[in-house]
C-alpha cells in the first residue's frame, strides 16, 4: 500500500493508493465528504425593529430576504476552523456553550449596501475568520439595516452540508488506454495534445492514463480499437476544500480519523456471556 | 427574422390583444366612435322607442312634450355631435363621501373594486325648446389594468404620483415601483373585490353568415342552411332544410314549427314567382326543386281555394298559423313580430327591410341547393374563417349594453313618477347609479354573463409569470364538455400560427380550451363603406335578384357582381398594400363558387406574414436596420405592404414558404454546425427577378456564403418565423421539435403549476395563497421566446445536474433521488404565504366587531397564552411564530339574538371570534396589514410565511413533460459520483425516457452540460435551436465524450458501474403541489352536526372515509368487528334509551329533575334499555316521524 500526492494545493489535492480494495478507497472518500469537522454558524439572533446608527438616523431591520433565508446563507459561509477546538456536546462546558466550542460572530451593517461573507466578524476568536470574503448575503435598501449575533459550532458533514470541508471529492480505478500505433494513425496528433497523460511509449503502441485529470482524454474511449485497461486496485483520489481547512491538513485528519472509527467499533466489543 | 419579432415587442405586451379590445370598447374623450358610444347611440328604452332619446310620457307630465337626448345626434349636414359618453380615472368613493384617484395596488390591498366613474352628457328638450346639456354620472366601469382609463397608464400615473407627493421625475419604472406595481406586470386583467379576474376570451361561430352543412335527421341526410343572425348582442338562428320531397322548410327563432319558403317569401313581399326564382336560381339544375317550391305554395290545401299567390294570402296564411282566433290587431302584431324582430334581424327590425329579407333568404336556398348539387362543399364550422373571437371589450359590450338601458329605463320611470310641474325636471338625484354599476360587477364577480353562460371571468391564475400570461391569452369554446364533439376538438389546418397547437388541457376540456399563439392580431371591426366604395369603383355592379356567378360578399353580405374576380382580387389587396384600403379587410376569392370573400370585421384572428413578390422580399435589409433603431415600427411595414396581417380565410388563397432558402447544414467558410437562426439572411428585397440564389451570413465567422432559394414565382408570403406556430407556455420548452406532441402538451400543462418568481411585488402582495421559490434561476438552455415573455426576470426552476440512472429501486416509475446535501444547500426551497383577513363588521343596530384581547367575560374566550403574541390592539406582531391555531387576530362580536329579553337568559356577553391560523399549518407572520375598507370598516390582513424545503413526496417537472415525486432524499456520500467528484443532484430513472419519446430533455442535458462549462447560454428555440452535432463537438472540448455519458461509482460499495450513466444538466421545475400542503390523518376529532360522523376534508380535520368497497372486504375476511369498529365505535355510534313495553317501543328521555330515564308516551319508568345504534337511525327515525310515520322499536333477547 502507497500513498502518492500528485499534485498538491492549499486548498486541492489529488493523490493516488495502491493496492487497496474499493471499499477502503470508498471509506476515505466517504470520511473526507461526512467526517471532517469544521466550524459552521448554527445559530443565527436577528435583531427585530428599529436600529440607529451614531448619527441617530432610523434604520428598519426588514430586509429583503426572509430571516430564515439569510440565517441560511450564512450557515453556508466556510469558516477558518481549529482542528482543536471541541465538540459542543464532548465539551468541559457540558454543552452550555464556551469559548473552547464555540465561536461568535456578529453583522452589523447598515443600508444601501451589499453584506458580504466578509461582513461577518468572529467576536469570540480572532482565528475563527471568514475563509470566502466575497460571498453576498443580502442587499440591504436605504434604511435597512441588518444586526446579528451568531454563533458557530463544530459538526460534520453527515449532519449537514454546511460542516462539509471536502467538495469534489472522487476516486477512481487507474486506467490505461493502449492506442496500436497501426490502428490509430494519428496517434500523433493525440500524444502533442495530452503529452501530460502518456504512460508508455514503445513502435506499437502507446499508452495513456486520464489519471491526472487532464480535459479531453475522455474522447479515447469511444475510439474504436482503443484497448481501455483498469485496475480496481490502484485508486486516484482528489477533493478540494472549502477553506476552512487545507487540503493536507484534511487528508491527514480524514486517514487518522478512519481508523479512530474502527477503534470505536472494537471498543464496543462486549465478550458474550 | 427577429428585428421584426422584436419590435412587435418593444411597443405591444404579450396580452396586448386584451388591452387593445378594451381600449376600443371604452369611451374616453379621444375617442369619439367607442364601442361604448356606439351603444349608447343604439340603445332604445323601448321596443317602440327611438334610439338615444327618452320622450317622458305625455299623461305624467302635464301634457308636456319633455324628450332627453342621450345618445348622438345628426345635423342637417349629416353631421355628427360630439361624444356623450365618457368614462374618468379609475376612484374610489370613501365612507367619507371623499373621491380619490385610485392605483391597481390600493385595491388589491384594500378588496375594493378598481372602478371608474362613467359620465353622460344628456341634451333636454322641453316642447321644443333645448335647455343646456346636463353631465351625469351614470354608473362605474371595471378598469382593465394598463389600459388607457387605467391610473398606471400616461399621464394619470404622473398625476397621481404629483398629488400623493411621489418621485415626479423619476423613470416610469420607478414610478410605478411607488405605488406598488411590478413593472413588467402585463396588465390585461380586473380588480373586483381585491382579487385579480381575468375575462377570458370566448371562441364563438361567425354571425350574420350563411353556413350550409348536412345533418343526419330521422336516419336520413337533410341538407340544412343556417345564419347566426345578430344585431347589437341580439342573437337569432335562422335555419332552412330540405326535406327529401324537395320542399324547403324555413325555422324562425321563437316560433314553434316551419314555415314553407315559398310561402314565407311571399309574405315577405316577393309577390311574384319569377321573383322567387331568380332570388334562388344559379345552375339550371335546381329547376324543378325551384318549381316545387313554388307549387307547395300554390297547394289549395294550404289555403282554400286557389292557394297562397301574393303578400296578402301569404300573411294571412301566417296569421291563421300562428295567431288563430285572436283579435285583428294582436295577429298583426305577432306577425310582424316575427317577420321584423325574429327572422334575420341583422338586416334590420322595421317592415320596410322585409323586401331585403326575402332575397337573403333565397341565397340562403341557393346555398343550401348548390350544396345538394354537389356545387358547393359542406362549410367547415372548425374552419377559423368561420370562427370569431370575443376579448374582453366585446364580452363587457354585452354586459354594458344591457345595464345602459336598465338605467335608463329606469331613469325615464324615476322622472315620470317625480315630475313635479313647479320644479321641472332634475336629473341627477333620478339617476340610479348602482343600478349599472351591480349588474357590471355581479357579473364580473360571478362570471357569470348573459345567455347562461358561466365562468367568463376568472380568478386571474397567479402561480407563474407564465401561468399569468397563459390565462390571459386563453380562448374558450362555449361548446359543452360532456357531449364528444370530436371535429371540434381537433387540431383544425387553419390553427396554424394562430392558437397553440399543443397548449390545451388534457381529459374533458382537450382541444375546447385553447390559447393563443406568441404573436395575433384580432381585428376590432372597420367601417364597411370605404371596402364598397372601392369596389363599385373597380366595377363590382349591384343586381338584386338575378343571380350569375362572379359574386363579390362584404361581411357576409351579397354585394353585387364582377366577371373576373381574380383581377379584382389582386386589385383590392394592392389598395390595401398602398395603404388606401385598412389593412384590417382581408379577402379571398373562392375558385369552386367563384366568390369574393371580404371580411372586414370584428374578432377574427390573424397572423403576421411577409409579402413576396416575385419571388423575394419586398421587405429588405435597410427595413430591418430601421425596425431595430425604432424609425420604423410594424405599423409602418403594414401601411407599405411589407408585411401583412392574414386570417385564416384569405389564408385559403395564399402559398406560404416556410424558409425562404435551403439552410446549409455547416458553414462552407469556417466549417461548423450552423442552427437556422446562426445564418442570417442579408439581400433580402434587393433582386426583384426571382433571384435564385441568395446571399447569408454565418454567424459563427461572420463570412457571406450563397444558398439555393426555395422561393418561387409562385409564392405570395413567407413565415416570420415558424417559432410563432407555438404559444406562451409551449414556447418555454427547449428543443420541442425532438420530442414527442403528448409530451410538449404535459409539459404546458405543468410549466403553468412550477413555482418561482410570480411577480416583483410579491411582498406586498395579498393573495390568499402564493409561493416564492428561493433562489429561482434563469435556464441554460433557453428560447428565444423568453425574452419577450421576461422569462429570465420572472424564472420558475433551477437548473440541475442530473444522472439518468436507477438508484436502489427509489426512482421506480417516475420517482426522483435527490441529493441530500443539494437540498441543505437551497435547492428546491420555496416560501408558502397564506393571508388571513380580518374585518370590523358592522350590524344592524349600532354594533360592530372590535380588535381586541378577549377577556375572560367574553363568550368563548380561550387561555390567556393562546393571545400571547398579540399587541395591545389584539394584532399579532410581525415575525412572530404561529402554528396549530393560534390566534392571528382576536375579535370579538356582538351577542346574538338582541332582541330576546335580557331578564331571560342572563346578562348578553360579547362572542369570541378571533382568527387563527389554520390547524395543520405554521410558519412566521410575515406582513401585517391595517387598513380601512370601503365601508369604513377596519381591515387587518396578515400574511403568514412558511418554509417549504422540499421533502419526500414533493413534485418536480423538467420542461419536457416528465415529472415525479421524490422517491428519497440520499446522503451525498450514499450518491453515486462521476471521476471528476461531481455528486448528481437528482437521479431519474432510465425507463421514463424510450417510451415517452422526450428526446428534448435528453438535448437539453447535453446542452446544459455544455454551457455551464462554457458559460453564454444555449439555444434551444424550435426548429432554430444550437444543432446538436455542435453541442457533441463542444462536449469533447470541454473534456467530456460525444454520448455525454461518463464512468460513475457507486457510493456506498465505491465500485464502478458496469454501465456508463447519461448525465446532464437541465432545468427543473418545482411544482406547487407539495405534501406540506396535503398531507393528513386524524385519530380523532370534530363530528358534523347532523350526523355526528366525522367530518370531511383535510381543512376541517376529517375523517378517511371508509367506504363501501372498504366494507366489502371485512365482510369477505369476516371481521366483523372490525367493522363495527370503523362503523359505529369510530363513526356515529350512540346509545338510544328504548322503552321495553312491547306495546310502546319509543324512545325514552332523561328526567333531569328527577334524575330517572323515562318512557315519555306510556309513562315507563323500570322497563328501559339501553341500545347502541348509529346515530343515523336515530336520525332516520326521526325524519320518519316527522312525515308521520313513528317508528316502534320492539326489543327481545338475542338467541
Amino acid at each position: 500500500m502507497e500513498l502518492k500526492i500528485i499534485e498538491l494545493k492549499e486548498r486541492f489535492v489529488r493523490f493516488s493508493i495502491s493496492d487497496i480494495t474499493p471499499s477502503i478507497a470508498n471509506s476515505i472518500r466517504r470520511t473526507l465528504i461526512a467526517d471532517i469537522p469544521k466550524l459552521a454558524i448554527d445559530k443565527v439572533v436577528i435583531h427585530h425593529g428599529q436600529i440607529r446608527d451614531m448619527e441617530n438616523h432610523q434604520y428598519d431591520s426588514s430586509l429583503p430576504l426572509f430571516d430564515e433565508v439569510v440565517a441560511q446563507r450564512i450557515a453556508m459561509v466556510p469558516i477558518r476552523t481549529d482542528l482543536k477546538m471541541n465538540f459542543r456536546e464532548e465539551c468541559s462546558c457540558n454543552g452550555q456553550g464556551c469559548a473552547l466550542c464555540t465561536a461568535t460572530f456578529s453583522i452589523n451593517k447598515l443600508g444601501p449596501c451589499v453584506v458580504y461573507s466578509s461582513d461577518i466578524k468572529p467576536v469570540s476568536n480572532p482565528e475563527a475568520t471568514i475563509a470566502d470574503t466575497n460571498i453576498p448575503i443580502v442587499k440591504l435598501g436605504p434604511k435597512q439595516a441588518l444586526l446579528i449575533s451568531a454563533d458557530a459550532v463544530m459538526g460534520r458533514g453527515s449532519t449537514h452540508s454546511k460542516w462539509q470541508v471536502a467538495n469534489g471529492v472522487s476516486h477512481k480505478y487507474h486506467r490505461e488506454f493502449i492506442l496500436k500505433k497501426n490502428l490509430i494513425t494519428d496517434w500523433e496528433k493525440y500524444k502533442k495534445l495530452y503529452e501530460k497523460s502518456v504512460l508508455k511509449e514503445n513502435d506499437k503502441e502507446i499508452v495513456f492514463t486520464d489519471d491526472y485529470g487532464v480535459r479531453g482524454v475522455a474522447q479515447l474511449f469511444e475510439f474504436p480499437g482503443v484497448e481501455i485497461r483498469e485496475e480496481n486496485t490502484n485508486f486516484i483520489f482528489k477533493f478540494e476544500t472549502d477553506g476552512s481547512l487545507q487540503a493536507i491538513e484534511t487528508l491527514e485528519y480524514a486517514l487518522k480519523r478512519l481508523p479512530q472509527r474502527l477503534n470505536i467499533m472494537l471498543d464496543s466489543l462486549v465478550a458474550p456471556d | 427574422m427577429k428585428e421584426i419579432i422584436d419590435a412587435f415587442f418593444r411597443t405591444k405586451g404579450v396580452v396586448n390583444h386584451q388591452i387593445e379590445s378594451m381600449n376600443y370598447f371604452v369611451a374616453t374623450k379621444d375617442n369619439p366612435t367607442s364601442v361604448m358610444q356606439q351603444i349608447v347611440d343604439e340603445t332604445k328604452i323601448s321596443d317602440d322607442d327611438e334610439p338615444g332619446i327618452i320622450l317622458l310620457d305625455k299623461a305624467k307630465t302635464n301634457g308636456k312634450e319633455i324628450k332627453i337626448i342621450y345618445g348622438r345626434t345628426k345635423d342637417r349636414n349629416g353631421k355628427i355631435s360630439s361624444p356623450t359618453i365618457w368614462v374618468d380615472k379609475p376612484e374610489i368613493k370613501e365612507a367619507s363621501g371623499a373621491a380619490n384617484q385610485i392605483t391597481p395596488n390600493e385595491a388589491r390591498l384594500r378588496d375594493l373594486n378598481y372602478l371608474a366613474p362613467i359620465n353622460l352628457k344628456v341634451r333636454i328638450v322641453e316642447d321644443g325648446v333645448e335647455r343646456d346639456s346636463e353631465t351625469i354620472r351614470i354608473g362605474e366601469l371595471p378598469v382593465m389594468i394598463r389600459s388607457k382609463i387605467c391610473t398606471l397608464t400616461g399621464n394619470a400615473l404622473d398625476q397621481y404620483i404629483e398629488k400623493n407627493n411621489g418621485p415626479i421625475n423619476g423613470t416610469r419604472e420607478e414610478k410605478l415601483q411607488y405605488v406598488g406595481e411590478d413593472p413588467i406586470d402585463p396588465g390585461g386583467y380586473f380588480i373586483i373585490g381585491g382579487s385579480e379576474r381575468a375575462i377570458v376570451s370566448l371562441e364563438d361561430l361567425a354571425p350574420n353568415r350563411i353556413l350550409v352543412e348536412s345533418e343526419e335527421k330521422y336516419e336520413s341526410m337533410v341538407e340544412v342552411a343556417k345564419v347566426f343572425s345578430q344585431k347589437g348582442g341580439f342573437r337569432a338562428l335562422t335555419s332552412m332544410e330540405k326535406a327529401s320531397d324537395g320542399i324547403i322548410n324555413v325555422t324562425i327563432p321563437s316560433v314553434a314549427g316551419t314555415i314553407p319558403l315559398s310561402i314565407l317569401m311571399k309574405a315577405l313581399g316577393m309577390d311574384k314567382d319569377s321573383e322567387i326564382h331568380d332570388a334562388i336560381f344559379s345552375s339550371a339544375r335546381m329547376e324543378p326543386i325551384i318549381y316545387a317550391n313554388i307549387e307547395e305554395a300554390k297547394n289549395p290545401k294550404l289555403l282554400p281555394p286557389s292557394g297562397i299567390n301574393n303578400t296578402e294570402e301569404g300573411i294571412i296564411y301566417l296569421e291563421k298559423r300562428f295567431a288563430s282566433g285572436q283579435a285583428k290587431e294582436y295577429r298583426e302584431k305577432k306577425i310582424s313580430q316575427m317577420l321584423d324582430k325574429s327572422l334575420l334581424p341583422h338586416l334590420g327590425d322595421s317592415a320596410q327591410e322585409r323586401y331585403k329579407k326575402a332575397i337573403y333568404l333565397g341565397r340562403m336556398a341557393r346555398a343550401l341547393l348548390e350544396l345538394t348539387l354537389g356545387m358547393r362543399k359542406e362549410d367547415d364550422k372548425d374552419h377559423l374563417a368561420n370562427k370569431r373571437i370575443k376579448l374582453s371589450g366585446d364580452l363587457l359590450d354585452e354586459i354594458f349594453r344591457g345595464a345602459f338601458q336598465s338605467v335608463m329605463k329606469d331613469l325615464k320611470y324615476q322622472l315620470e313618477r317625480t315630475y313635479n310641474r313647479r320644479k321641472g325636471i332634475k336629473l341627477k338625484p333620478a339617476v340610479r347609479q348602482d343600478l349599472l354599476t351591480q349588474k357590471l360587477l355581479h357579473a364580473m364577480s360571478t362570471g357569470n354573463w348573459s345567455g347562461g353562460r358561466t365562468g367568463i371571468s376568472q380568478l386571474l391564475d397567479r402561480v407563474s409569470n407564465v401561468s399569468t400570461l397563459s390565462h390571459l391569452r386563453r380562448i374558450i369554446s362555449p361548446l359543452t364538455r360532456s357531449q364528444p364533439h370530436f371535429e371540434a376538438r381537433d387540431l383544425h389546418p387553419t390553427q396554424w400560427g394562430r392558437i397553440c397547437p399543443n397548449e390545451t388541457p388534457e381529459g374533458q376540456n382537450c382541444g375546447l380550451v385553447k390559447n393563443a399563439t406568441l404573436v395575433i392580431n384580432v381585428t376590432e371591426g372597420v367601417d364597411e363603406a370605404p371596402v364598397l366604395d372601392a369596389l363599385s369603383k373597380n366595377g363590382v355592379e349591384e343586381r338584386l335578384g338575378k343571380s350569375v356567378n362572379g359574386r363579390v360578399y362584404l361581411n357576409g353580405d351579397l354585394i353585387g357582381y364582377h366577371k373576373d374576380l381574380p383581377t379584382l382580387t389582386v386589385k383590392m389587396r394592392e389598395l390595401r398594400r398602398k395603404g388606401l384600403l385598412s389593412d384590417e379587410v382581408n379577402m379571398r376569392h373562392d375558385e369552386n363558387t367563384d366568390e369574393l370573400i371580404i371580411n372586414c370585421d370584428r374578432g377574427r384572428i390573424r397572423r403576421p406574414l411577409i409579402v413576396l413578390q416575385d419571388g423575394n422580399t419586398t421587405l429588405n435589409s435597410k427595413d430591418l436596420k430601421m425596425l431595430e433603431t425604432g424609425e420604423k415600427t410594424i405599423m409602418d411595414l403594414t401601411r407599405e405592404g411589407k408585411l401583412e396581417w392574414i386570417d385564416a380565410e384569405e389564408e385559403e388563397n395564399l402559398l406560404i414558404s416556410v424558409y425562404a432558402y435551403a439552410h446549409p447544414e455547416k458553414c462552407k467558410n469556417c466549417g461548423e454546425f450552423l442552427s437556422r437562426s446562426q445564418v442570417i439572411w442579408v439581400d433580402l428585397g434587393e433582386d426583384q427577378r426571382a433571384p435564385k440564389e441568395f446571399k447569408v451570413r454565418c454567424e459563427k465567422c461572420k463570412n457571406i456564403m450563397t444558398v439555393q432559394s426555395t422561393l418561387s414565382k409562385d409564392h405570395t408570403h413567407l413565415e416570420v418565423d415558424p417559432y410563432l406556430l407555438l404559444g406562451v407556455t409551449a414556447s418555454v420548452t427547449p428543443y420541442p421539435e425532438h420530442n414527442s406532441s403528448p409530451r410538449i402538451t404535459m409539459a404546458a400543462a405543468m410549466t403553468k403549476q412550477s413555482i418561482g418568481l410570480s411577480s416583483s411585488n410579491f411582498r406586498i402582495r395579498s393573495d390568499t395563497r402564493s409561493h416564492f421559490l428561493h433562489y429561482p434561476q434563469i435556464p441554460l438552455v433557453t428560447t428565444k421566446v423568453m425574452d419577450y415573455i421576461n422569462y429570465d426576470k420572472k424564472p420558475a426552476g433551477q437548473n440541475l445536474v442530473v444522472a439518468i440512472l436507477s438508484y436502489e429501486g427509489y426512482n421506480i416509475q417516475d420517482a426522483i433521488v435527490v441529493n441530500r446535501a443539494a437540498v441543505e444547500r437551497g435547492l428546491g426551497r420555496s416560501s408558502f404565504f397564506r393571508t388571513y383577513t380580518a374585518e370590523e363588521r358592522r350590524y344592524p343596530g349600532g354594533q360592530e366587531d372590535r380588535f381586541e384581547i378577549p377577556t375572560h367575560d367574553v363568550l368563548g374566550a380561550r387561555a390567556e397564552e393562546y393571545y400571547k403574541n398579540l399587541d395591545e390592539n389584539g394584532i399579532i406582531f410581525p415575525e412572530s411564530y404561529v402554528e396549530g391555531s393560534d390566534v392571528l387576530v382576536g375579535k370579538t362580536s356582538p351577542p346574538r339574538f338582541l332582541e330576546e329579553g335580557a331578564e331571560k337568559l342572563g346578562p348578553q356577553r360579547r362572542r369570541e371570534s378571533s382568527i387563527t391560523i389554520r390547524p395543520n399549518e405554521s410558519g412566521f407572520v410575515d406582513n401585517v396589514i391595517l387598513t380601512v375598507s370601503e365601508s369604513n370598516s377596519r381591515v387587518v390582513k396578515i400574511r403568514v410565511r412558511s418554509d417549504r424545503v422540499p421533502e419526500l413526496g414533493d413534485k418536480f417537472a423538467s420542461r419536457h413533460g416528465q415529472k415525479g415525486v421524490i422517491g428519497v432524499i440520499v446522503p451525498q456520500e450514499d450518491m453515486p459520483f462521476t471521476e471528476e467528484g461531481i455528486i448528481p443532484d437528482i437521479i431519474i430513472n432510465p425507463h421514463g425516457i424510450p417510451s415517452r419519446m422526450t428526446v428534448g430533455h435528453i438535448l437539453e442535458m447535453i446542452g446544459g452540460k455544455v454551457t455551464s462549462m462554457k458559460g453564454g447560454r444555449i439555444d434551444g428555440t424550435i426548429f432554430s435551436g444550437d444543432e446538436e452535432q455542435s453541442l457533441r463537438e463542444e462536449l469533447i472540448k470541454y473534456g467530456f465524450r460525444r454520448s455525454s455519458s461518463e464512468v460513475m461509482y457507486d457510493g456506498i460499495l465505491g465500485s464502478k458501474f458496469k454501465t456508463d450513466v447519461f448525465t446532464g444538466i437541465i432545468y427543473y421545475q418545482k411544482l406547487h403541489h407539495m405534501v406540506a400542503g396535503k398531507f393528513h390523518a386524524r385519530s380523532r376529532g370534530p363530528v358534523q352536526i347532523l350526523t355526528r360522523q366525522p367530518t370531511e376534508g383535510r381543512s376541517r380535520q376529517g375523517g378517511l372515509r371508509f367506504g363501501e368497497m372498504e366494507r366489502d372486504t371485512l365482510i369477505a375476511h369476516g371481521a366483523a368487528m372490525v367493522i363495527k369498529d370503523r362503523l359505529l365505535d369510530q363513526s356515529d355510534g350512540t346509545i338510544l334509551y328504548v322503552c321495553g313495553n312491547p306495546a310502546c317501543g319509543h324512545l325514552a328521555v332523561f328526567d333531569r329533575k328527577r334524575g330517572s330515564i323515562k318512557c315519555p308516551v306510556c309513562g315507563n319508568t323500570g322497563n328501559i334499555h339501553p341500545v347502541e345504534t348509529s346515530y343515523a337511525f336515530k336520525l332516520m327515525r326521526d325524519e320518519l316521524s316527522t312525515m308521520g310515520v313513528m317508528m316502534r322499536l320492539v326489543l327481545g333477547d338475542l338467541r
